[in-house]
């Protein structure tokens, strides 16, 4: 976990060190969609920006307090130089303001690749959305080869597939098992092991999570998981959800026993079909993935999914983490909270900014859900 | 229609109920009604003779009447947080209003489909996947994708492809939904009406020219707007359009001016804050100065179209839309608007309920002032929600930006 902790706490530095001690380039994935197994067999690495943890100060300039502020806390990043090691950046199309920022951000940023990455919108069961995508897909890979003079072949991509499902493999075993309540992790712990393995090389991460898995250390008798408030953990927060409301779960005595955020189940739940052309394959994953409040999938019901999720894994209770300003998890919160009403699972909505600091009176809400589901329980 | 003998009010009130009237009587007359996002390409579907409702109009509308502030209470119950489209938040809270809405439509008819675009915002897709699940009915979403600064040539020629694919999938769509034959020659007709429309439309807009102007940019949403947004394919517009061209030339040649002393001629650059027209109208009226152009000239260019090839010049205006463009090209748009209507300064409209039209505005600003000369005043607007509008702030920020206009040299 240390070396998870490390990355995830301070992962610019831990990147622009990385950079220079094996003397291969990084490239900045915005969250979310971006097909990183195309960089990765580039043989570039593809690294999450996450967002910064200091006070916006700069971006303010130019852009208006009410735009996400992971963003704002990502551009002021940039502002500031703390991303110039960055040898590109990609952009996907996952909302209004992904769609926006980077012609902004262009104006002000020293990285010398800029990508945006074109996704699909609407009824994505129809061949012509995928046809499409496979376009983007096939486009953006040929843009990294002009760039960086380096081909991509398919066989590569291949590679990078089978490392990229490994690492999702590892990532779902880990989940069954806190799921089936056959280990006891730390909230903070399950996410930065996600987290960690959107900021260093996939096949470093897989023997870190390996070896983490063959340890019994994990498992713990006398963890007396019964006695826990079992906890969904749901959100689209598009980076880590708050360490302190995490270790505040620990301490109320609640256990996430799974989740559908972005630094959790989303980012490994679904596997790539490597049977098939690999871009095709890729195409296909975005496609058949998971419901997601950034995925505009129209004909998806993502509270259905929710639902099953949150049933599966004999929840007490779902937290909804919402950060303001985000309209996509805006959009999609009212048909959640009725469907779960409905099924009688109580839920609460937590909506933060992308530092929270002292939790102030989102602690009290919690502290009041648990006990609640406690008293249920 | 008949016009005759009618004042430009009263004409303006007759054409829309006629086209509500249709969308009322529509299930009467075997007609199907869906609802349609702007922008859609709606010749497709007046070519089915399909009625259409426009969640924008009902929504700018409620705003108009002062109804949407209490709409958007009734979403923010039903989960929406209040930083949503505002629009949006309107149109279903009216919905969910049901018999007992307070919009002056009343209750909305149910729709048979929905019909969305991409091409101004995306969370727009949001919304509408919200009103698939109220309505439980089908959705089809045309996905415009959106072309940035450096859009490369490979990727405008998917895009193209795509949106083309997308209309052709549109069409087998609307055949499903309405069992019959698409009609091709329906579309070649209502391509053609609508391409007459927008010129005239362009035509009426270009008088603003002249100094001083015949109208202002709200007469053209209050009365000449209605038609270009939501009557394209049709005739009526062009009737009442031309009617409207013929006396705004009148105007200019009595040198009637839209605002007399007209002094400082301006551009609003965001969604009109509706519930606040008329005092704003107003208010800039103290200050010799006329709000002359605004976003919805800017927007897609349906004069282009080819009735002869509807499918391919829809694509081209569709992937043109300015909200759907980058950076750069909304500057170079907004330079190109300054210099032809000479324009004096920008109101530069953000809104926490709108960040499609907000992101960016202040290095957009900073370039017009570079290449034109000409400022800009930053303000926070609003559509619909009155609770998000502060009056006071934003008149007393149109004070100074005035006598900054006034001692400034213009270029």
């Amino acid at each position: 976990m240390k070396i998870f902790n490390n990355i995830v706490d301070r992962p610019y530095e831990t990147l622009a060190k990385w950079k220079e001690k094996n003397r291969r380039k990084i490239i900045g994935c915005m969250p979310m969609h971006v097909p990183e197994e195309i960089i990765y067999a580039s043989g570039m690495l593809p690294a999450t920006i996450m967002k910064g943890n200091e006070r916006i100060t700069l971006a303010d300039k130019y852009v208006h307090p009410y735009v996400c502020s992971l963003v704002r806390s990502k551009f002021d990043l940039l502002l500031k130089g703390k991303l110039d090691f960055l040898d590109g950046i990609i952009f996907p199309d996952i909302c209004d303001i992904m769609q926006q920022i980077p012609d902004i951000w262009r104006i002000h940023s020293p990285i010398p690749f800029q990508y945006n990455l074109g996704l699909i919108a609407g009824n994505l069961s129809a061949p012509t959305k995928k046809n499409y995508l496979v376009e983007q897909l096939t486009l953006f890979k040929n843009s990294l080869e002009k760039t960086f003079g380096e081909k991509i072949t398919d066989e590569e991509l291949r590679q990078a597939i089978t490392v990229y499902n490994h690492n999702r493999s590892l990532l779902q075993e880990l989940n069954q098992l806190r799921r089936n309540n056959l280990i006891q992790l730390h909230a903070k712990d399950f996410v930065y092991i996600v987290a960690a393995s959107m900021l260093m090389p996939k096949d470093e991460h897989n023997k870190l999570l390996s070896n983490l898995l063959s340890r019994k250390a994990l498992q713990d008798v006398d963890f007396n998981a019964d006695a826990k408030v079992r906890i969904v953990l749901s959100g689209n927060m598009c980076d880590c959800p708050s360490t302190d409301l995490l270790r505040l779960l620990d301490e109320l005595g609640a256990i996430v026993v799974d989740d559908d955020l972005y630094t959790g189940s989303r980012y490994f739940v679904d596997q790539v079909d490597n049977t098939i052309n690999p871009i095709d394959g890729l195409a296909q994953r975005f496609i058949n993935s998971v419901p997601c409040p950034n995925k505009y999938d129209v004909d998806a019901d993502y509270a259905d999914y929710l639902l099953s999720l949150v049933k599966r894994a004999k929840a007490n209770g779902v937290i909804v983490l919402v950060t303001r300003y985000c309209e996509p998890a805006g959009y999609d919160y009212p048909s959640l909270k009725d469907k779960l009403f409905k099924e009688g699972i109580p839920q609460m909505l937590v909506e933060t900014e992308y530092i929270v600091g002292n939790l102030g009176t989102i602690k009290t809400r919690i502290e009041a859900f648990i006990e609640m589901l406690r008293g249920v329980v | 229609m008949e016009f005759k003998g009618m004042t430009l009010k009263e004409r303006s009130a007759e054409l829309r109920d006629k086209y509500w009237e249709g969308v009322l009587n529509a299930r009467e007359n075997g007609k199907k009604i869906a609802i349609a996002g702007n922008p859609v390409p709606t010749d497709f579907l007046s070519a089915m003779n399909i009625e259409m409702i426009f969640p924008s109009n009902i929504s700018a509308t409620c705003s108009v009447r002062k109804v949407a502030t209490e709409l958007c209470e009734v979403a923010h119950t039903y989960g929406y947080p209040s930083y949503l489209c505002s629009y949006g938040q309107t149109h279903v809270g009216d919905i969910l209003m049901g018999d007992e809405t307070i919009s002056p439509y009343g209750k909305l008819p149910r729709p048979d489909f929905i019909v969305g675009s991409t091409g101004q915002d995306w969370n727009i897709v949001k919304w509408y996947q919200n009103l698939k699940q109220i309505y439980d009915v089908p959705l089809f979403l045309i996905d415009v994708p959106f072309v940035h600064d450096d859009a490369s040539p490979d990727f405008l020629a998917s895009a193209k492809k795509y949106v083309k694919e997308q209309l052709k999938d549109l069409v087998r769509f609307l055949e499903e939904q309405t069992d019959k034959r698409f009609n091709y020659d329906r579309l070649q007709e209502a391509t053609a009406l609508t391409k007459r429309l927008h010129e005239v439309w362009r035509a009426i807009l270009d008088k603003r020219r002249n100094i001083p102007s015949p109208f202002t940019f709200f007469d053209m949403i209050m009365d000449y707007l209605f038609p270009v947004r939501y009557m394209r394919g049709r005739t009526e517009g062009i009737e009442f359009l031309e009617l409207a061209l013929g006396e705004i030339i009148d105007r200019i040649e009595q040198k009637t001016a839209a605002v007399p002393g007209e002094k400082y001629r301006l551009h609003w650059n965001g969604v009109p804050i509706y519930f606040g027209i008329g005092s704003l109208s107003k208010k800039l009226s103290t200050h010799n100065a006329i709000l002359l152009t605004g976003v919805y000239e800017l927007v897609s260019h349906y004069e282009n179209v080819n009735p002869s090839r509807p499918i391919d010049t829809m694509v081209d205006v569709m992937l043109g839309a300015y909200f759907g463009r980058g950076t750069k090209f909304k500057i170079d748009s907004l330079v190109k608007l300054v210099e032809d209507y000479s324009l004096d300064g920008i109101l530069m409209q953000s809104s926490q309920t709108c960040k499609a039209y907000t992101i960016g505005l202040q290095d957009i600003a900073q370039a017009i002032k570079e290449k034109t000369g000409v400022s800009s005043l930053s303000f926070e607007g609003e559509a619909c929600d009155e609770k998000l509008f502060n009056q006071d702030t934003v008149y007393s920020q149109i004070d100074t930006f005035i006598e900054i206009l006034d001692k400034q040299d213009r270029k």
